[in-house]
């Protein structure tokens, strides 16, 4: 990975945990200050089944998205960080590996989308 | 004896706050002491979970696998230069890896979560034993080139004190078929399984050992969010578990990546390896007892 790419990567990280971090936080504080249980928050939590609702939820600020927004901005990091690495591959005019990293996406996608009986 | 603090359920609804801070003070120490002695700290927090508040399995190792990603990116933001990952390796095993952790996080779905109990009670066991072996760098410039791993390009070079070091990878193909079982297990139990990877590229592939460190974090990341893809996709996602896991071991892990400069960890080493044998137990006990009830 080159030197900028690196640079980059670091200040990504840094910030999107960060920011993760304090939706969280905000999330939790917001759970305690509105007495919401933890059956309520599951089923707030299972609402946000579109992103529609999810970015509604989001604006108006409800905790539970809160907290969903901070997970997920975790769980996206190692994935921008694969992207990143795609387009590192892609520059050098890498085929192979830019290929590998879009299997590799492709695989977590697809863990995304199986739903077992 | 069992270690059941609480009944986290109960203690969940009745008193979220003080579920909510004790959950963020263990997994504070969980990531400190993971930092200190070079677990990522994942591995403590089901158990933390499990044993000390009395979560269910399956949720605990959904916020685990959260818990691996941040400790994995937060090592990567904080690390001033990476000379050392090699991102071709990283990526090439990955491939099996995610693949591994797709297939393990199923079949977590399907276990029962006892037999889940008493895998991650021996996973403990080895993982303590593997910890324990003290490894050095190896010279591995002199080995002889490896077809496919030159076909895959996979030679790369470090640098040390005393300028860039050359080596050579061998077996691509075992270490791969080894990482899909990495991979399995990570997705089976809810860890980073990262110790496993780096004895997999540091014996197997005769990769230099602090290469193979790097690049098993960038690598256990990976893996782990593919986990993370079938937990949420199965409804194994807490977000009331998981948020005071990241809160805690976030800021344990950076606090422990500062004092293992400062610290005697080999002191500290061996007591944790004795705390993983005891936690270890505890699972062992716990899985058995679900098993074959009194």
């Amino acid at each position: 990975m080159t030197g900028v790419s690196q640079k980059f990567q670091r200040r990504m990280l840094r910030t999107l945990l960060a920011v993760a971090l304090g939706l969280l936080l905000w999330g939790l504080i917001r759970l305690w200050m509105d007495g919401i249980g933890h059956h309520a928050a599951l089923a707030e939590f299972a609402r946000l089944d579109t992103i529609a609702h999810f970015l509604r939820a989001i604006l108006r600020a409800e905790p539970v998205a809160l907290l969903a927004a901070g997970m997920a901005l975790v769980a996206v990091t190692p994935a921008l960080r694969l992207l990143l690495l795609f387009i590192d591959f892609a520059a050098q005019r890498d085929a192979l590996y830019a290929v590998i990293c879009v299997v590799v996406g492709a695989v977590i996608v697809v863990g995304g989308v199986i739903r077992l009986p | 004896m069992e270690l059941v603090l609480a009944d986290a359920g109960s203690l969940l609804d009745r008193h979220p706050l003080a579920f909510d801070l004790l959950v963020i003070l263990g997994a504070a120490v969980a990531g400190c002491f993971g930092a200190l002695v070079g677990l990522g700290g994942g591995i403590l927090v089901t158990p933390l979970l499990v044993l000390g508040c009395g979560m269910d399995m399956k949720t605990a190792m959904g916020a685990s696998l959260l818990a691996v990603i941040a400790t994995s990116s937060g090592a990567a933001a904080n690390r001033t230069k990476d000379s050392l990952s090699n991102y071709r390796v990283g990526m090439f095993l990955e491939v099996a890896a995610t693949i591994g952790a797709v297939v393990g996080a199923l079949l977590a779905a399907l276990a029962d979560p006892a037999w889940l109990a008493l895998l991650f009670g021996c996973l403990l066991i080895v993982t303590a034993i593997l910890t324990w072996r003290k490894k050095e760098d190896t010279l591995t410039h002199h080995l002889p080139v490896d077809p496919m791993s030159k076909r895959l390009r996979l030679d790369s070079r470090y640098e040390t004190r005393d300028g860039w070091v050359r080596y050579h990878i061998q077996r691509p193909m075992p270490g791969f078929a080894v990482m899909i079982a990495a991979g399995m297990i990570s997705g089976l139990l809810g860890i980073g399984s990262g110790v496993l990877k780096v004895v997999a590229m540091d014996s197997l592939m005769k990769m230099p050992f602090r290469v193979s460190t790097t690049t098993s974090n960038f690598m256990i990341g990976l893996t782990a969010v593919a986990s993370v893809s079938v937990y949420t996709a199965q409804g194994f996602m807490d977000p009331l578990v998981a948020a005071p896991v990241l809160l805690g071991i976030v800021p344990g892990a950076m606090i422990g990546a500062r004092l293992v400069t400062v610290l005697k960890v080999r002191m500290l080493r061996t007591l944790f390896l004795l705390a993983l044998l005891i936690i270890a137990a505890q699972m062992l006990f716990r899985g058995f007892g679900e098993l074959v009830p009194t």
